[in-house]
């Protein structure tokens, strides 16, 4: 662990070698999150409710998948993009060092300039608790942490299954691209205006339901059921089967090497 | 006598490749049902190395000289066969082996592209697990032999390839290992920096006992830093021994000009071979490797009156491609 937070520093000292592209980019970043929320806020001018949601509520949801989101891309950034590491050889100079090969791979590359969305989120996610009737107590901050978490886990998991994919084919990884971008879509609306498949979907198999849905309801005290906040635990057991096609996929690496 | 630091024995490696005719029809067939064709990349392969040694690994592109070294990184599994380098069997215990190897890529960097080669070394440090006192000694010993005093400071991007490679040999170092692999290290080159790399690898060699595994394709790498070659093609062992034998070997292909006064005679000789005559000069060549160039040089003066005379010897690069070709490799 100690190993993976000096890289992402050097990383980060890399990145501010390039001043101007990183101030650029952290603008850039910040913006990209800004339009999104626009277009929430826009679609709420139109029509007042989703569901029985108002328009801070979605803006709650939203906010916390894209920080979830933004700070995943940002820390697991060498997972998203392990194609290339596969490609150009570089996962042979990391078997041939003595650490764990996913912390390896995961600081293979380090976006700093995400920041400029985490900040955005957060903002967003500031002004929505600050317009919603939240009871507070140390429980909630408990949950509200937790969801977080949860929801970095479940992203972190589609990063590594994707990134394990890499070891049978660097093509063909958009299908992963619906797990992650369609995951983030979908769950910055509350899940119970989908269709019930689509809402299996999301809560038992990529459980993006469990880290925002449930724990939201009882957050906002749509529902008293004090269950409903320590669900996103249940998140993580969606990480074990990730974790064991990565391994799958070392194994099968070592033995075609390509 | 040195005891032997790598033991590979009756290494196999066989490789499924899906094979694809041309054309969509053919596309869509195999996507369906796919056709294999199993390759064998390496078929039995069996050598030892003693601590201290430098080998040169030889043989053509795609002979099997990087799977080897992959297999002996520990990076791929062999389809049969065993290896043990130094008590380990490398795709084990890969984790623990890996300290005990270096590896030099030289295709490819060990470094961090955007930082100094010493914040490479400091984070290196971390990742070996190098305790900060040996990491200093270790760190002023490399400085001093790979003259690194002047270049550690700049970031990597900036030096330049022969200055990157001391770098990358520094890092693979660091952490004292028992062997060390280069995998073509004066690729790409000047003559100057190949010198001087050369020089500071058989310094390291011979100050440390390091075990050196070379893949180049370089012969004057070979004739610089060891006597030894593995010679491998289409995944089989061809030659283990020195490289001086297979040079006397081609002893006979050896030619001789000389330049002599004036004469129309023909010039006839037991131990070699007219290639080709002029009035003032002619080329010969032994017709068998232990033909005695003073008997050819004194029956040749008693024929002509000779005015200049050089023996052209057939460099280690070509000695390797006659190799090559008469192996059909």
């Amino acid at each position: 662990m100690k190993v993976y937070f000096k890289t992402i520093l050097m990383l980060i000292k890399m990145q501010l070698e390039y001043r101007k592209a990183f101030i650029i980019s952290v603008i850039g970043s910040f913006f990209v999150t800004f339009l999104l929320t626009l277009s929430v806020y826009f679609l709420f001018e139109e029509f007042n409710q989703i569901g029985d949601w108002n328009f801070f509520e979605v803006a709650f949801l939203f906010g916390m998948v894209y920080f979830c989101f933004s700070m995943s891309e940002m820390f697991f950034r060498g997972l998203d993009h392990f194609a290339n590491v596969v490609k150009s050889g570089e996962f042979d100079r990391i078997l041939i060092r003595p650490q764990n090969a996913l912390i390896q791979s995961m600081c293979m590359e380090f976006d700093f300039s995400k920041i400029g969305r985490i900040a955005q989120s957060v903002l967003v996610m500031i002004v929505a608790i600050a317009n919603v009737n939240i009871e507070w107590s140390i429980y909630k901050v408990l949950v509200f942490i937790l969801m977080n978490i949860g929801c970095i886990a479940i992203f972190f998991s589609i990063f590594v299954l994707k990134a394990a994919f890499c070891f049978w084919t660097v093509d063909g990884l958009e299908f992963m691209n619906i797990l992650s971008e369609g995951g983030k879509k979908v769950a910055q609306y509350p899940i119970d205006i989908y269709a019930k498949w689509f809402r299996i979907f999301f809560t038992f198999i990529v459980p993006f339901g469990l880290v925002n849905y449930y724990p939201v309801l009882y957050l906002f005290g749509k529902d008293n059921n004090w269950f409903y906040g320590i669900v996103p635990t249940f998140a993580f057991i969606f990480l074990i089967p990730c974790l064991l096609i990565w391994k799958r996929g070392i194994k099968h690496y070592e033995s075609t090497g390509s | 006598m040195e005891e032997d630091i790598i033991c590979v024995k009756g290494i196999s490696k066989e490789f499924k490749i899906s094979k694809r005719e041309a054309g969509m029809k053919n596309a869509i067939k195999s996507f369906f049902r796919r056709k294999y064709k199993i390759i064998k990349a390496l078929d039995n392969i069996n050598f030892n190395i003693k601590k201290g040694e430098i080998v040169g690994y030889i043989g053509p592109n795609g002979a099997g000289k990087s799977t080897t070294i992959k297999i002996m990184c520990g990076i791929l599994l062999p389809t049969s066969g065993e290896c043990t380098i130094d008590g380990y069997i490398p795709w084990k215990q890969r984790k623990e082996y890996v300290k005990n190897i270096g590896v030099v890529f030289g295709q490819r960097s060990g470094l961090w592209w955007d930082v100094p080669p010493i914040d490479s070394f400091d984070l290196l440090k971390d990742i070996y697990n190098i305790p900060q006192k040996e990491y200093e000694k270790k760190l002023e010993e490399l400085t001093e032999s790979l003259d690194l005093d002047e270049i550690k400071n700049i970031p990597t991007r900036q030096l330049s390839l022969g200055q990157r490679m001391r770098c990358e040999i520094a890092a693979a170092l660091l952490h004292n290992p028992k062997i060390l692999f280069l995998d073509e290290p004066t690729i790409g080159l000047d003559a100057v920096s190949k010198l001087s790399l050369r020089k500071c690898i058989k310094k390291i060699n011979e100050d440390t006992n390091l075990t050196i595994i070379l893949t180049t394709h370089d012969m004057q790498d070979i004739e610089a830093l060891t006597d030894r070659i593995i010679l491998i093609g289409k995944g089989k062992i061809l030659y283990d021994g020195s490289l001086e034998k297979i040079k006397k070997k081609y002893k006979d292909k050896m030619k001789v000009n000389v330049k002599f006064e004036y004469t129309t005679d023909k010039i006839k000789l037991k131990d070699a071979k007219v290639l080709e005559q002029t009035e003032e000069s002619a080329s010969l060549i032994l017709r068998h490797k232990d033909g005695n160039m003073a008997d050819i040089l004194d029956e040749l003066t008693k024929q002509v009156k000779v005015t200049d005379l050089s023996i052209e010897e057939m460099s280690t690069d070509d000695v390797i491609a006659k190799l090559y070709k008469e192996l059909k490799i």
